[in-house]
């Protein structure tokens, strides 16, 4: 394990290893090559070694609450207790004849929200989906667009320079 | 420790992208089992695998000493 950079990743349990291209452009030392990986390599596609050393100093997480969440859906379980006791005083306030199950909190769950927040398939992957929620469509095929902005995001989230840098880059023969 | 993810089912379509190996909670769940100094690595030739899989285990990029 090559000692050096750490990088701070989103999972608190690890931290990538990568310093310089070679690092995730190269295969580790007793990488044993699949047949996949030929058939990558003859259809144009490049591999890539990402390598991750577990964090002695962070918590591993157990379950998803633990994670990081934006800022955007920082709603603790006491706002949303206090909102709903908000309501519900109003309510009570109006009408203390109608029962207090009527209020609907769920509803506020999800109208504050922007819609791919509101309609993501899990919510522990929002991270991911804010990674590609603003694409802006600049040429004609939207979807080569959107491969190369994820190619660029990926080479941004490194951290190791432009992609036009990246794609001079001559590795280390 | 080591766990080696060699060549993942790559689920390239977004609907699908919840398939994928690489989530929070299996990324939780392999740094509970390798302990300190345990290793992840990954291999991937689909660019946006890789992005997914250096942002669920990228949120800032900060060097760290160590």
């Amino acid at each position: 394990m090559p000692r050096g950079r750490r990088t701070r990743v989103r999972s608190p349990g690890f931290l990538w290893t990568a310093e310089r291209a070679a690092d995730w452009r190269l295969p580790w030392d007793d990488f044993t090559t699949t047949r996949y990986e030929a058939k990558a390599k003859r259809a144009g596609r490049v591999p890539c070694y990402l390598s991750f050393v577990a964090d002695s100093a962070a918590r591993p997480v157990f379950n998803q609450s633990d994670l990081p969440r934006p800022a955007g859906l920082a709603r603790t379980a006491r706002t949303r207790r206090a909102v709903a006791g908000d309501r519900r005083s109003k309510l009570a306030s109006v009408s203390s004849s109608r029962p207090l199950l009527a209020v609907r909190t769920h509803l506020d769950g999800g109208a504050h929200r922007r819609p791919i927040e509101a309609h993501g398939p899990a919510e522990d992957q929002h991270g991911i989906w804010s990674f590609s929620r603003h694409q802006a469509i600049d040429d004609v095929d939207r979807h080569r667009t959107q491969r190369r902005q994820r190619g660029d995001r990926f080479f941004e989230a490194a951290g190791l320079g432009e992609f036009d840098e990246f794609a001079s880059l001559s590795l280390p023969s | 420790m080591r766990v080696d993810l060699i060549y993942p089912d790559p689920w390239p379509k977004r609907r699908h992208w919840k398939r994928r190996f690489v989530q929070d909670r299996t990324i939780g769940e392999i740094a509970r089992v390798v302990r300190a100094g345990g290793e992840l690595r990954f291999v991937t030739d689909v660019a946006d695998y890789a992005a997914w899989t250096s942002n669920a285990c990228a949120l800032a990029r900060l060097p760290v000493d160590g």
